[in-house]
């Protein structure tokens, strides 16, 4: 027994090393035809099953059916956004937080095409991807274009669920001449009758209790920061954390992507 | 189904349980794709691994009498490292389906599925697990050379934070976390009781009143309850652990010593011969000297044909539980015949021989043969013949070095005795 159960140790670590290997050395296997094309609402409704899961996010089409299984959590978790607009889930996995860039990667692979109406970028897309790296550095570069040049004008609101506290994230950002001008993030709650009663800017006990934690930065500055860092980018990719707030680095980029999502 | 103990159906069904909510769940679809088939079974073989890894743990409970259930502690034990060894094989089978199924991502090669960014911890928990696994039982695959038996037994217990790894790469992935709570808690109750509670409740107080010298090398140790004493069966052991502070070696370690006397016994026999450190220590242990005993386990003369008489193959400390089942035939009340042979290197390495050919003088349904190795050459078919004739017709008990066991064992088989009819014991890794 010994042995065998040595042998078999012997044999994972040489056959892991050998996938190591491979996917060192060759990290694409196939090309699939890079064409895109346009999805109406009613055929993406149509793949609203497990059997058949697509997903709108941020106005492309994702055939995700066979990832159901791969993903690291209960299928349901999944399938209930099958055939709908799913941003709001893909960038709040529940939990406020967004899916990973690794999760983002991936996704890429599933693409089926973009949303009627959607303003995409078609160039970008039917690029054939020569590898995960540049697929997704042709992504946001197109979503980057996006950003500069394809905001209408207005102002967009978007507003997160409350969480354990009861306070809620909201994100306000005007856009004119197809530019960024505006941006008012903040963190609130209401009572009972829905009057906000609370505002995290203004709440200096909650900054001190935070200064101790972080050693030096809170809200009062890391509020405004990401904001002019959202007008001086123009996207929500381009905002940096700053350390000892990623907290609310996540919260805000998540509010700004929904937010900015509508100005599209 | 002689082979099959009750306590293996308690454990089989334990098993069945996360293995059938996982297929109730997950009932494969019929499905042409290769990958759909590396994912499904890298999952089967995960919930199986963590199930019988979980079960392993469990049967470190060593609960006195308890062990009955299973044939005995030894059996007990044999089983926990078959069930061990296969959870860990089964864990590398985890890991391998499911890395080769997640490395084909679409239209790229990907290790992410295998080794994620650190925020997806369960995957990271699974791995450290299996990392601490190896480490653990890296002295069973002798990386560095004959293992130290105190040395492995502490190493052993980082199978402990590897449970518990394992139970964190699972809980959170499992549609039906609860099953594994359940298991879980089990299984780790069982090695707080063994490591944490039983040093203190398990164990009972005895004295050493008598050390009687046999041979150089051999000693009976005599033990005076000073709590409850201990009811236990011919053929039994028990875990000794000293508590006495000047001892050379062994002092608070428990080790495993067979018992000598007949249940019948006021004071505690246990014969101890010169094996190692701290069976060397107790050569010379002191009378008053405070001893913690915790048992008796085993079941060494089970019987599987209660009708027959009995064939007792003895040799070196071996004969030990011989010795305490011939006390226990002076007052034994069956009609059940035993013949002992008594296999040693010479004479004077026949300790305990006067006594029991005292026994036999005394107990008509008792006979002893002693055999000389370096006189007589090994143990031979026609010599068992000469000296017990119907020696194929009994029910045969073998204990000594593995040198005599594999020597006898197959000359037994050949004689014609079917293996249910032979029970042997070993006390090699306990």
């Amino acid at each position: 027994m010994n042995k065998f159960a040595y042998s078999a140790l012997v044999a994972f670590v040489s056959s892991l090393l050998t996938l190591i290997t491979i996917v060192w050395v060759a990290p694409t296997v196939a090309e699939t035809e890079g064409k895109v094309r346009e999805i109406s609402l009613d055929e993406l409704a149509s793949h609203n099953t497990a059997d058949s899961c697509w997903k709108e996010i941020e106005g492309l089409v994702y055939d995700v059916t066979d990832f159901i299984d791969r993903h690291p959590t209960p299928a349901s978790v999944m399938t209930e956004w099958c055939g709908r607009p799913s941003t709001e889930g893909w960038v709040d996995k529940g939990n406020g937080r967004p899916h990973s860039a690794g999760a983002e990667a991936l996704l890429d692979d599933f693409l089926v095409g973009y949303l009627a109406g959607a303003d995409v970028d078609l160039d970008a897309l039917n690029q054939p991807a020569t590898g995960s790296d540049t697929a997704s550095a042709e992504r946001s570069a197109a979503v980057a274009d996006a950003g500069t040049g394809r905001y209408r004008d207005g102002s967009y609101y978007a507003e997160a669920e409350p969480g354990s506290r009861g306070t809620f994230g909201i994100i306000e950002i005007t856009v004119k001449g197809n530019r960024i001008v505006g941006v008012y993030f903040d963190e609130l709650s209401r009572d009972d009758d829905g009057t906000v009663n609370y505002r995290k800017s203004a709440d200096m006990n909650y900054a001190e209790r935070w200064r101790r934690v972080s050693g030096g930065v809170t809200q009062l500055s890391s509020y405004p920061a990401y904001e002019q860092m959202l007008i001086e980018q123009g996207v929500p990719e381009g905002v940096d954390a700053i350390s000892g707030a990623t907290g609310a680095y996540d919260a805000f980029v998540g509010l700004a992507t929904e937010a900015l999502s509508a100005a599209r | 189904m002689r082979w099959f103990k009750s306590g293996d159906g308690i454990l089989l069904i334990l098993g069945l349980v996360p293995v059938s909510i996982f297929l109730m769940n997950h009932w494969p679809a019929p499905s042409a794709d290769p990958l759909y088939w590396f994912r499904w079974g890298g999952r089967l073989v995960g919930v199986v691994g963590l199930t019988l890894l979980l079960l392993a743990a469990l049967m470190s409970l060593r609960l006195p009498r308890l062990d009955i259930l299973f044939g005995g502690l030894p059996r007990l034990w044999t089983i926990h490292r078959l069930v061990g060894f296969l959870g860990f094989v089964g864990v590398l089978l985890h890991a391998w389906l499911l890395g080769f199924a997640t490395v084909t991502q679409g239209r790229t090669l990907s290790l992410a599925g295998l080794f994620p960014e650190a925020s997806n911890w369960p995957i990271w928990a699974g791995w450290l697990a299996l990392a601490l696994m190896v480490v653990f039982l890296a002295p069973t695959f002798q990386f560095f050379g004959r293992l130290n038996y105190q040395r492995w037994k502490r190493l052993h217990l980082l199978s402990a934070p590897a449970l518990i790894l394992a139970l964190v790469h699972t809980l959170p992935l499992a549609a039906q976390p609860m099953v594994w709570w359940l298991m879980g808690a089990l299984s780790i109750g069982a090695i707080i009781w063994r490591k944490v509670l039983s040093p203190h409740l398990g164990r009972s107080a005895w004295e050493v009143t008598e050390v009687q010298q046999l041979k150089h090398d051999v000693v009976e140790i005599c033990l005076k309850p000073l709590g409850k004493p201990l009811r236990y069966m011919a053929g039994q052991f028990v875990y000794l652990t000293p508590k006495v502070p000047g001892l050379s070696a062994g002092n608070r370690e428990e080790h495993p010593y067979t018992i000598a006397s007949a249940p019948s016994d006021p004071l505690l026999r246990l014969g101890i011969k010169d094996l190692g450190d701290a069976s060397h220590a107790l050569q010379r242990v002191a009378p008053g000297s405070r001893i913690e005993i915790e048992g008796p386990y085993g079941d060494f003369y089970q019987r599987h044909y209660p009708g027959r008489n009995q064939l007792w193959l003895g040799g070196g400390i071996g004969i030990t539980p011989f010795v305490s089942g011939a006390r226990a035939m002076l007052d034994d009340e069956t009609d059940t015949s035993v013949h002992l042979f008594y296999l040693s290197q010479d004479e004077y390495r026949s300790y305990y021989l006067d006594e029991l050919q005292d026994i036999a003088g005394k107990q008509p349904r008792f006979d002893i043969t002693a055999h000389h190795f370096s006189v007589q050459g090994a143990v031979t078919e026609a010599f068992l013949e000469t000296h017990c004739p119907d020696f194929r017709e009994r029910e045969v008990y073998l204990c000594g070095p593995p040198g005599m066991m594999r020597h006898l064992i197959p000359l037994l088989k050949q004689a014609g005795l079917s293996g249910d009819a032979i029970h042997s014991e070993v006390f090699d890794f306990l």
